[in-house]
């Protein structure tokens, strides 16, 4: 039966189906089943059919928002049941997040803030044509792990390069891993300002940063995660 | 031949005796003229000036006359951010405080059109048959994106009758702005739809493929070409775009342009690009765009291909870097 209500409940979130993935997130507490496998073992597993889905040009944007969508639903529901000290221990790092200066474009941004959310980030999104300062002291004031910065606009990207340049100027490069994104970013951009960490979809970037938080020293080297490498 | 008939016989799906170029300058124009990119999109004067300039450094067989997807969404009322070197973007979309049975189609008295269309009259009587013009208008996705708000992309799954409705109004916006081009002497309409490559086939074919058909039919009454563009990686909604009822589309660097050609030949569809915009013409070294161009040229050289760029050139892209190009366009 818990494997049963789990895939449903991955399924439902594939789907997009908010309202059917709840319900069965009521059966399965209800059932006992503890909320963090409920997340990890239905929710993510959700995620995953997605993200397989749309590596294979089976799924698009608009099947990629609706499931994260679904997600975050399930995880306010699942988080809700959890007291502080079992949400803490859940959570795998802090990212500020937004989109440079002088953009606007925000829709893949988004979709990154909402699947590190539902990956077990905590995230603070400062939005669109966010000033250089304002990442650095968002990060400061929650004590983040990683600062994420994303453009469409090639005319905004030397400020995502004026992020490093403010971390360095304030002392402060080895304390953030600094990951940048959007379409215009190269890998070959993310090297020359000596960013840790690019990824070219939004599951790659929730990949880029486990990998970071798990594994990396800021300021050190570029890691690069790519699902599609042939684009 | 001259530089229009150059482009229009590409447009017939026909091949010209050189290879057909279009850099699409939209707020690269203000750059060439030493203004800022909101002066420029604001003033008949500046843009005329820009395109001028434009054909004088880039010897064109057709130019935009001006590339700002954001014209009918801020006619009709969605609140725009203005930049120095980028076209205004939409920060208010209109339909999140007004029904959509409120918005009428706009007229050529509403928002910028005015400004747009006196630029068009007075080149259309500057260039008469030298190069071509081409009319550019914001593509019913995105402009219902505009309209929406980023909601949109998920009421396409939750919702879809309320955005097929939203299509279907946006469809005929494109349809008007089209004859306020056509009826001044533009002969090329450019439908430009670029987040149309975020979606699916399925979805593709049902909001997005038949929208397009109020425009293509009137640019044919007019004896016109359309062409579709689009941006981004669109490579599984390719053969999608050889089902649109425009001449050809147009595509930027995220799609292969081998496979582009080969697709667009079986339909015998005009197909446009894709020479690379960032780490091309922007970032790129002259020698760099001199073998992106050349390449671009080997794939699609014969009928119906038009070598432009990728999409709509950066403020600062590079003039050495165009110039580049038009050599080897011109002199092989």
């Amino acid at each position: 039966m818990k494997e049963a209500l789990l895939e449903k409940l991955s399924n439902f979130i594939a789907e997009g189906d908010a309202e059917e993935a709840l319900k069965v997130v009521e059966e399965a507490l209800a059932a006992g089943i503890p909320p963090l496998e409920i997340l990890d073992k239905g929710g993510t597993r959700g995620m995953d059919i997605v993200n397989e889905r749309y590596d294979n040009g089976e799924a698009f944007l608009p099947e990629l928002v609706v499931a994260g969508d679904a997600m975050t639903e399930v995880v306010q529901k699942i988080f809700s049941q959890m007291d502080e000290a079992e949400t803490k221990a859940n959570k795998i790092g802090t990212v500020v997040i937004g989109q440079a200066e002088g953009d606007v474009h925000d829709i893949g941004k988004n979709i990154v803030a909402a699947l590190l959310a539902v990956n077990g980030f905590e995230v603070h999104d400062l939005g669109i044509d966010v000033p250089v300062k304002k990442f650095v002291e968002k990060a400061e004031e929650v004590g983040a792990n990683i600062i994420a910065c994303s453009t469409l606009l090639t005319t905004s990207m030397p400020y995502l390069e004026d992020v490093v340049h403010l971390l360095t100027d304030m002392g402060k490069r080895d304390k953030y891993f600094y990951i940048v994104g959007g379409g215009p970013v190269t890998t070959g951009f993310a090297e020359q300002m000596k960013a840790d960490g690019w990824g070219r979809t939004a599951f790659d970037a929730v990949e880029l940063c486990k990998r970071l938080v798990k594994n990396g020293t800021p300021g050190t080297k570029l890691e690069i995660v790519d699902s599609q490498p042939s684009n | 031949m001259t530089n229009k008939e150059i482009l229009l016989s590409a447009l017939r799906y026909e091949e010209p005796p050189r290879v057909p170029w279009v850099p699409y300058v939209g707020v690269h124009g203000a750059y060439l003229i030493g203004k800022d990119a909101d002066e420029y999109l604001k003033s008949a004067d500046l843009i005329y000036q820009g395109v001028c300039i434009a054909k004088e450094e880039y010897n064109p067989d057709g130019l935009p006359i001006v590339f700002d997807l954001q014209i009918e969404a801020e006619a009709l009322g969605c609140e725009l951010k203005w930049a120095k070197d980028n076209p205004p973007s939409v920060i208010g979309h209109v339909l999140n405080d007004v029904p959509l049975s409120e918005l009428k189609i706009p007229t050529e008295k509403d928002g910028r059109i005015p400004v747009v269309m006196e630029a068009t009259e007075r080149l259309v009587k500057e260039f008469k048959d030298e190069i071509a013009l081409l009319g550019l208008i914001c593509g019913p996705f995105t402009l219902g994106l505009h309209l929406m708000g980023s909601k949109m992309i998920s009421k396409m799954v939750k919702n879809p009758d309320e955005v097929a409705e939203v299509f279907e109004f946006c469809s005929q916006v494109c349809k008007a702005m089209a004859e306020m081009y056509l009826k001044r002497g533009v002969e090329v309409i450019a439908i430009v739809d670029p987040m149309t490559s975020q979606i699916s086939p399925q979805m593709f074919d049902k909001f997005v493929l038949n929208s397009y058909n109020p425009t293509t039919e009137l640019v044919r009454q007019y004896n016109g070409r359309s062409l579709l563009f689009v941006c981004g990686d669109a490579t599984r909604v390719v053969p999608n775009l050889c089902k649109v009822d425009t001449d050809g589309f147009a595509f930027d660097e995220n799609i292969d342009m081998a496979y582009a050609a080969e697709e667009a030949r079986k339909h015998r569809k005009v197909f446009c690009g894709n020479l690379p915009l960032t780490v091309g013409l922007l970032f790129g070294e002259v020698e760099d765009n001199i073998k992106f161009a050349q390449d671009c040229i080997n794939i699609g050289r014969g009928p119906g291909f038009v070598l432009a760029p990728g999409c709509d050139l950066p403020y600062h892209c590079s003039v050495e870097n165009m110039k580049a190009v038009v050599n080897l366009v011109h002199q092989g």
